[in-house]
């Protein structure tokens, strides 16, 4: 009868730190039966298709994991279930999200220990590279050394992480309400995701639905070119993920198949594009909804220019072929922009400005709203509008410029975000340069290789020494690298928040 | 359903939280991005900048696809032309509110159809007609009617002096057809049964025939029908509650600070007298023996001016006093200050627009105690489990009521033998934790 207000009892604040357990025990129930899937799919593989060398069996170990993971998921949600908020705030939401990512991390690294025998710090590693779609592995022999259903876990993860395990949280128990769009925030920052649907509920399902649909079609695909069911189905899930796992030493390239390199730098291609956008063009039955859209068109333009670049630049690395160099360059842009990191060539033999072209691309990154990483090629159009609009204003002091983003205009908040995304982004990637080369004693450039492809979450690291994984690296530098890892994924604020003392202050 | 919502002020608010909790899609639109940064925050909505009436917002907030749109800006003219455009652009139903009266002549506070739009609501005529209601009851706080208004579920607040209270209900001799649906204590409320005990400051809920209501009035708080009203402030809510009560043949006041408009009341209300001053004039209210009228309703638009006179009839000791309120979440304070009936016209006007966010069997929807819980009129439709169980079998859940049913001309208050049938419209009463078990009941079985 009154509009009285939403009021908030006194205790929402007490019940804070219990109320996400719920959340967090969900998701690791939920890890649990994706690791118990994993073992009854190696357990069906081992009957009806023989494994490779060092490959076989498995099944046990992640059945062990699965176990307690499930356990541990079903304790976190009894004793957090009776502490809901009727209202999740946006400091909930923030701490949950966290809480989230730690939990997946952790419970995503024991199979590797029970599976594969590897160090906690080891398996942290790697399964924090796969949530986060980085890439980045400190396994040196990948072939040898994993059972299958431990490989089909590996790409597992990094297919959840992809689109994000949070926003299939919401998607899934949509009953959150609007801290389930706080929490949507805090995994997926920038508005260009969010309005596809007005409830977020519908919005993530959406958003996984056409995850799920390519992720589908891109494993048909690459079955019917010849590539083993298993492989097919893994190579999809990192793909579409841009995530860059592979069951192979050799990455992509040991299919040998430019078939096959072609369709998956096409469908990484696909997974750089706001998702947002494949739904206005699904809703609105026209490719228009796609290409009007100013961020796709700045996306098309740089990847037809580095495209350009690579071709003619490594004329040389290629025997003067331009159709090889070009399927090289192809391959190669579309595994930098959207920060996959799989592999087809040796890019540090490449000239070294070509080479400082692809570190540009690889600072780039993909859209917003889509599974790959690096600073967003909105922001950068933002940023480079913004300091257009500043260099005019020097001259022309009582000049008006608008920043706009299409034919939308962008508010002055939006741009200070920005501006603060890449300060904080460029601060961490110095003292992160500084930390690395202190602890491990490598030449700067592979400090900077190392820090930088874990920030934008792309997987191979420029500039590394002998082989180009972090198994070298030692405990302090791989626990700093998750932290960087996970930084770059919830584009920092979610994290960064935590670090602020005002946060745990009532 | 999806809702398009267009003004972001306190009604448009109030209907996004509501509309939030129930579970629909709905796009919010304000002109002003602070407004639309809010929503954004607190409700699971949609939200665009712009301006609402102008066609490429509506096109992209998808209106040809709404169930329906409801324009609660600031502007009459906004409201108006918004719903017209989205009404031609497909939306299915199209509400809009109106706060002047110059371009329409407001008897009711509702207008239907009016310039092709489907529901023009005036909250300050509403307003003035709840006032009404409350000022021909015997101390009630807050009306609602159900059923067009062959029902009614009533608000009073118990004090030392109500009778009956320190005794179980059972012992309570309520008239028939009627029961006391709801009990707020300490802003709990709760479903009360025959063991629980009424206590002095709870206010109650009874549902039940409007004349029979009267006599559970009487045997509570015990006030006589205003038959003598002073109203302060001739603007819309004071002339349509002027008009109102002079319908009932009740004896008027109103008391008006501006010259013309006093002449103009005077010119257009005869039966009534007009004073020309203020109301918050402590020597001009004795000097008008305010203390021999029985009901004191302050309706300016200033929440100042409505308070302060307010307080001064309580001190003159005029039975009763109301103020219309413009900030909705000032409500507690007033009742915390003694003042009888604290009405919001903005309140009253989310009130009435949610009635018309219903699924197919939801003929209405109030809201009542902040959302503590609602009473809904729900179609019996062929199949679901409330048809044919005596209602004391029904399993119903704690924290809901069936308040009433209603066959054909006829209105039945139920007992427990009572069985509902397939056809009728039955009126429940559920707090917001029993809502949606209370919902399969009306659901048809197997869905």
């Amino acid at each position: 009868m009154t509009a009285v207000a939403h009021r908030r009892s006194p205790s929402s604040r007490r019940r804070g730190y219990r109320g996400i357990a719920r959340p967090v025990g969900i998701v690791v129930l939920g890890l649990g039966v994706a690791i118990l899937l994993c073992s009854i799919v190696g357990f069906v593989l081992d009957l009806v298709h023989p494994a490779r060398p060092g490959q076989e069996g498995g099944g046990f170990a992640l059945l062990i994991a699965s176990v307690i993971t499930g356990l541990f998921g079903l304790a976190l949600y009894l004793w957090g279930r009776d502490h809901r908020s009727a209202h999740v705030s946006r400091r909930e939401a923030t701490l949950a999200v966290a809480a989230i990512w730690a939990a997946a991390g952790i419970f995503g690294a024991l199979p590797f220990v029970i599976g594969a025998g590897m160090s906690p710090i080891d398996a942290l590693f790697e399964s924090v590279s796969g949530l986060t779609t980085t890439g980045a592995t400190v396994i040196t022999d990948i072939e040898g050394s994993m059972s299958r259903p431990l490989l089909l876990w590996r790409s597992l993860i990094q297919w959840l992480g992809g689109m994000g395990i949070v926003v299939l949280f919401v998607a899934v128990f949509p009953n959150v309400g609007v801290g389930g769009k706080h929490m949507f925030r805090g995994e997926v920052p920038g508005a260009a995701a969010e309005g596809l649907r007005p409830r977020i509920a519908e919005t993530s399902f959406t958003l996984w639905k056409l995850y799920a649909a390519f992720t589908a079609i891109l494993a048909i695909v690459l079955y019917a070119l010849d590539m083993d069911p298993f492989e097919a189905v893994c190579h999809a899930f990192t793909t579409m993920s841009t995530g860059g796992f592979s069951t192979r030493d050799a990455s992509i390239a040991a299919f040998e198949s430019p078939a096959i390199e072609y369709t998956v730098a096409i469908f990484m291609f696909i997974g750089t594009v706001n998702y947002g956008l494949y739904y206005g063009a699904l809703r609105t039955g026209s490719f228009r909804a796609i290409t009007n859209n100013a961020e796709f068109r700045a996306f098309v333009f740089i990847c037809a220019l580095a495209i350009v670049v690579l071709t003619f630049g490594n004329m040389g690395t290629h025997d003067f072929d331009v159709l090889k160099s070009f399927r090289f360059a192809f391959f190669t842009v579309g595994t930098t922009i959207s920060s996959t990191g799989f592999g087809v060539d040796d890019y540090m033999a490449y000239p070294e400005p070509v080479l400082a072209a692809l570190i540009i691309v690889m600072f780039i990154g993909g859209c917003a709203g889509s599974t790959a990483g690096g600073i967003k090629i909105e922001r950068i159009l933002l940023m480079t509008k913004q300091a257009g609009a500043q260099i005019n204003r020097f001259f022309r002091p009582n000049v008006v410029r608008v920043v706009r983003l299409g034919r939308r205009p962008v508010p002055p908040e939006v741009v200070a975000d920005v501006a603060a995304f890449f300060i904080v982004y460029m601060l961490t990637l110095g003292l992160g340069i500084m930390l690395f080369s202190l602890v491990e004693a490598v030449p700067l450039p592979t400090a900077f290789g190392a820090m930088l492809t874990c920030l934008s979450n792309m997987g191979p690291a420029p500039f590394h020494l002998e082989a180009d994984n972090f198994a070298a690296y030692g405990g302090f530098a791989k626990l700093f690298s998750i932290f960087a890892m996970l930084l770059g994924r919830l584009e920092f604020f979610t994290l960064l928040s935590l670090l602020v003392p005002e946060f745990w202050k009532h | 359903m999806q809702i398009i919502v267009i003004g972001l002020g306190e009604v448009g608010r109030h209907l996004l939280s509501v509309f939030d909790r129930e579970g629909h899609n709905v796009i919010a639109i304000d002109a002003d991005s602070e407004r639309v940064i809010h929503a954004e925050e607190h409700y699971d909505v949609a939200t665009m900048v712009g301006y609402g009436a102008s066609h490429s917002i509506l096109s992209a907030a998808g209106v040809e696809e709404a169930d329906m749109l409801v324009a609660v800006t600031n502007a009459d003219e906004v409201n108006l032309i918004a719903a017209l455009a989205a009404k031609q652009l497909g939306a299915k139903m199209v509400i809009a509110r109106a706060q002047g009266n110059e371009w329409a002549n407001w008897t009711q506070g509702v207008r239907y159809g009016l310039l092709g739009i489907d529901v023009v609501i005036n909250p300050r005529v509403l307003v003035a007609h709840e006032l009404a209601k409350v000022a021909r009851s015997h101390g009630a706080g807050h009306v609602i009617g159900f059923a067009q208004d062959r029902l009614e579920l009533v608000e009073m607040e118990l004090t030392e002096r109500s009778r009956h209270t320190g005794r179980p209900l059972a012992k309570v001799p309520l008239p028939r057809q009627t029961l006391i649906a709801a009990v707020v204590r300490k802003e709990k409320l709760f479903i009360p049964g025959g063991t629980d005990v009424l206590l002095p400051g709870d206010r109650i809920y009874v549902l039940g025939l409007p004349q029979a209501i009267i006599e559970a009035e009487d045997l509570f708080v015990n006030r006589r029908e205003a038959k003598r009203v002073v109203i302060v402030g001739g603007g819309v809510v004071g002339e349509a509650l002027a008009n109102h009560l002079l319908e009932n043949r009740a004896t008027v006041m109103i008391i008006e600070k501006d010259r013309t408009r006093a002449e103009e009341l005077s010119a257009k209300l005869d039966r009534a007298t007009v004073i020309h001053g203020d109301g918050t004039d402590l020597s001009l209210l004795e000097e008008e023996d305010i203390s021999t009228y029985d009901l004191f309703a302050a309706v300016t638009p200033h929440d100042e001016v409505n308070l302060m006179a307010a307080l001064l009839a309580q001190r003159i000791e005029v039975p009763r006093t109301a103020c219309v309120v413009q900030r909705g979440d000032y409500m507690e304070i007033y009742r915390k200050l003694g003042i009888d009936i604290a009405l919001s016209p903005r309140a009253v006007a989310s009130d009435h627009i949610l009635r018309y966010a219903r699924t197919a069997e939801i003929h209405s929807l109030s809201v009542i105690e902040n959302g503590q819980a609602e009473v809904v009129e729900v179609a019996a439709v062929r199949g679901c489990r409330l048809i044919g169980t005596p209602l004391k079998r029904l399993d119903l859940p704690r924290g809901s009521l069936i308040g009433g049913i209603i066959r054909g001309d006829e209105v039945i208050i139920p007992r427990g033998d009572d069985v509902v049938q397939f056809g009728d419209t039955v009126i429940v009463l559920a707090t917001a934790a029993a809502r949606p078990t209370i919902e399969l009941f009306f659901r048809p079985r197997g869905k």
